[in-house]
């Protein structure tokens, strides 16, 4: 759910549904092209077509990196031709199950995690279980089992996140962490990062005497929204009451003290006017591009805006939201990007493995790090790949902070997996409490109608 | 038909036995036959497969809990209860009638206007002027909402101007307001349709008989006493067409809210076509998405129906 703050790149989301329309077309046309040219070559020249699909459509970083990979992946194997088909975000969640129940799916696509994504496709038999790949190709050993297992891991009832098999593999990783402007940052006498959650507010309150925007933060695709809601979730308690409530433990409940206590910090920053002027007008990637441009102090997103374009870019470093202090350890919202998965009518299944398998090795890690993207599973010389390729900044950042945070933190998944609706519920009930429109128990209780009622029909 | 009938290759010349062949089949002209039916169904099949048929799977659907793949369990009427219980749901079709005043009505007013005053006065250039005021109506309901967005955002053009001319007290980051985002939807859904309004009534303006202003001229009508008497009646149905239209258009308004506001600030732009794609395309839910659609199909109909009735009693 985090990709769905993605497709609202600088470009935004007008874009988007502008775009949907002819990229569907494309598609269309690609995947019937690339159907019958397998037909034919397959049958006469040996040669295969293996369409992929993706959602990483404007992704300039990641999809650099996946152009390098199919080219060494085609180079490995002569007759091989990758069908690489881009979509945007939303064009791919929104279509997959029409997609996959179909009679011509593609070879690989992404799936977005969640309920409502893998979860149903998992319910309707449409994915195939890659439980056999994995322990063939030992995907145990490149990724933590907590990564493989929120990313990718389905009861076969699709009823349960997290445990049974395993259907989707991430080949790259994002957490959501803030950006800080060092620059603006030095100008109103703040020279180091803030550590705790008390420092941050100090900071905030700083900024705000000096007329700087505190926060930089833009509702209107409710990305921010849920990020901040699981940051303070997890931070201004413990990672725990996060994973319980995404978990959905016994007792877990979004109008418990934990929750109405961030309900409570949200309005206040919004009553202080820590938050962007008209944020409720913006969208996180037009509030990131003023923030890249250099205007504001601090703004919580996700890594998978690095590498880091605009005039601020130098300026910037990322650091994992730091936690009220007396906090045992490091977590951060930290998950991987859209999983790989094998629809259960693939064609060229085996093929289809190799290649998940090849863009998720640690060896592809060295061609993510070179590209400025942060891999799902890193490589053992991480740091001197970042050396090599000569990454520094936020970018360096975002993957050494993902190594931390997998190697001796909690990696903490996204609010808004809790249910298929609570995106769409937690961009609204946020946006009524900032405004000042409802309380924050009436916020939590908003919460809670959905988080309740959905929870309680999975029993 | 008289044309038809005096070429040289009238049925006069087909030999005596033909002719009282086909002397039962013709009817007098005018008259329905049931060879009409070989004419419209090309048409009827296209509109029955992909107008018909899937309206009424929708409705067959509304009755069920589906998640679009899987098996379908019968749900009775639950999913309409839904849209009665949702408080949600209800705001969003309250916020479809305050859009159906700024798509129908405003328009509308705007539309006879501009007739009234286009039919009063000659104006030089009349067809240059109808293209650039029915533009907007030509343009991509996508687009429109990316150039309003655009013109409404924060620190768009709006507020720069409103800040350049000094009111900058006025200024608002209106798509983010919760009191002027739906106002400020509903005006570009004015924007874009008054043209269309302005064409239809003008055409029918140019159909009114000069001589009925020439009577009211001479019985000493002023201009508004003119466009009420005159003008105003003999646009009845030229209005009714375009209260259709307009209204229609405010109620399954889809594109421009989901590209300009996405129904926030909080729900207060949500209005039922965006509901159906939450309720099918996030939440999975067909069958509540299928009984919104339909509901909202209702709506229309009844609404429009009403309207065709005002249009034809007065």
């Amino acid at each position: 759910m985090m990709k769905l703050a993605k497709q609202g790149r600088p470009t935004s989301k007008i874009i988007t549904a502008a775009a949907a329309a002819a990229v569907l077309a494309g598609v269309t046309a690609c995947g019937s092209g690339s159907g019958s040219g397998t037909a034919s070559g397959g049958a006469t020249t040996g040669h295969v077509t293996l369409v992929v699909q993706n959602g990483d459509g404007g992704e300039t970083g990641l999809l650099a990196g996946y152009a390098k990979l199919n080219k060494e992946f085609e180079a490995a194997h002569p007759g091989v031709t990758i069908d690489f088909v881009t979509k945007n975000f939303t064009d791919l969640v929104d279509t997959l199950k029409l997609q996959l129940s179909g009679s011509n799916p593609p070879d690989v696509t992404q799936v977005n995690e969640g309920y409502s994504s893998m979860g149903e496709l998992v319910t309707d038999g449409l994915l195939t279980n890659l439980d056999s790949y994995a322990s063939k190709y030992g995907w145990a050993s490149r990724q933590s089992a907590a990564l493989l297992a929120v990313d990718g891991r389905f009861s076969a009832n699709g009823q349960t996140m997290g445990t049974g098999p395993l259907w989707g593999v991430a080949a790259t990783g994002a957490w959501v962490g803030l950006f800080e402007n060092t620059k603006v940052a030095k100008s109103i006498g703040i020279t180091s990062a803030p550590t705790t959650f008390a420092e941050f507010e100090q900071d905030l309150a700083i900024a705000k005497k000096h007329g700087v925007v505190p926060l930089q933060y833009g509702s209107s695709d409710g990305g921010e929204s849920a990020w901040m809601l699981a940051t303070l979730i997890a931070d201004e308690n413990t990672p725990q009451t996060l994973l319980n409530i995404v978990d959905a433990r016994p007792g877990a409940s979004m109008t418990s003290p934990a929750v109405l206590k961030v309900a409570d910090t949200i309005k206040t920053w919004a009553d202080d006017g820590y938050f962007t002027p008209g944020w409720a007008a913006y969208s996180n990637s037009d509030v990131f591009t003023k923030f890249t441009d250099g205007q504001g102090l601090f703004d919580l997103n996700g890594s998978w805006y690095v590498p880091i374009s605009g005039s601020a870019a130098s300026d910037i470093e990322m650091i994992p939201f730091p936690a009220v202090s007396g906090a045992s350890g490091l977590a951060a919202v930290a998950t991987g990007d859209v999983a790989w998965t094998i629809p259960a009518k693939s064609a060229h299944a085996t093929l289809a493995a190799e290649y998940i398998n090849f863009i998720t090795s640690q060896a592809a890690g060295d061609t993510w790090i070179a590209s400025g993207n942060v891999p799902a599973s890193m490589p053992d010389n991480a740091s001197s790949e970042l050396a090599a390729a000569h990454v520094t900044g936020a970018s360096a950042e975002a993957v050494t902070d993902w190594q931390e945070i997998m190697t001796k933190g909690t990696a903490l998944p996204y609010v808004d997996w809790s249910t298929p609706t609570f995106y769409n519920t937690i961009e609204s009930a946020t946006e009524e409490l900032a405004g000042g429109k409802i309380s924050p128990s009436a916020y939590v209780a908003k919460l809670q109608a959905d988080y309740g009622t959905f929870t309680k029909t999975r029993g | 038909m008289s044309a038809l009938s005096t070429t040289p290759t009238a049925p006069a010349r087909v030999s005596g036995s033909e002719r009282r062949r086909h002397a039962h089949l013709v009817s007098p002209p005018g008259e329905p036959r049931n060879v009409g039916y070989l004419f419209v169904a090309p048409a009827l099949v296209l509109y029955g497969l992909f107008v018909l048929v899937p309206f009424a799977h929708t409705i067959y659907l509304s009755f069920f809990n589906w998640d679009g793949i899987g098996p379908q369990r019968f749900a009775g009427l639950t999913n309409f209860r839904a849209i009665v219980d949702s408080g949600e749901l209800q705001s969003s079709f309250v916020h479809s009638f305050v859009l159906i005043f700024f798509y129908a009505v405003l328009t509308t007013l705007i539309g006879l206007l501009l007739a009234g005053v286009m039919a009063r006065c000659k104006i030089r250039g009349l067809s240059v002027f109808r293209a650039v005021l029915f533009l907007p109506y030509v343009i991509a309901p996508t687009a429109i909402a990316v150039i309003w967005r655009w013109l409404l955002a924060p620190d768009g053009p709006l507020n720069s101007a409103l800040s350049a001319v000094g009111l900058e007290s006025l200024t608002r980051p209106w798509l983010g307001d919760f009191t002027l985002a739906l106002p400020a939807v509903g005006m570009v859904g004015t924007w874009v349709l008054y043209g269309l309004a302005m064409v239809l009534l003008l055409a029918g303006v140019q159909k009114i008989p000069a001589d009925l202003y020439d009577a009211a001229r001479i019985d000493g009508a002023g201009a508004f006493r003119e466009f009420l008497a005159v003008t105003l009646p003999g646009l009845r149905n030229e209005i009714v067409v375009v209260l259709v239209l307009t209204v229609t258009a405010a109620l399954r308004n889809f594109d421009v809210i989901y590209v300009m506001t996405q129904g926030g600030p909080g729900t207060t732009t949500t209005v039922p076509s965006l509901l159906v794609y939450d309720e099918a395309f996030v939440a999975g839910s067909v069958g509540a998405a299928a009984a919104i659609g339909v509901t909202l199909a209702a709506l229309i109909f009844i609404v429009n129906a009403a309207v065709s009735r005002l249009g034809t009693s007065s």
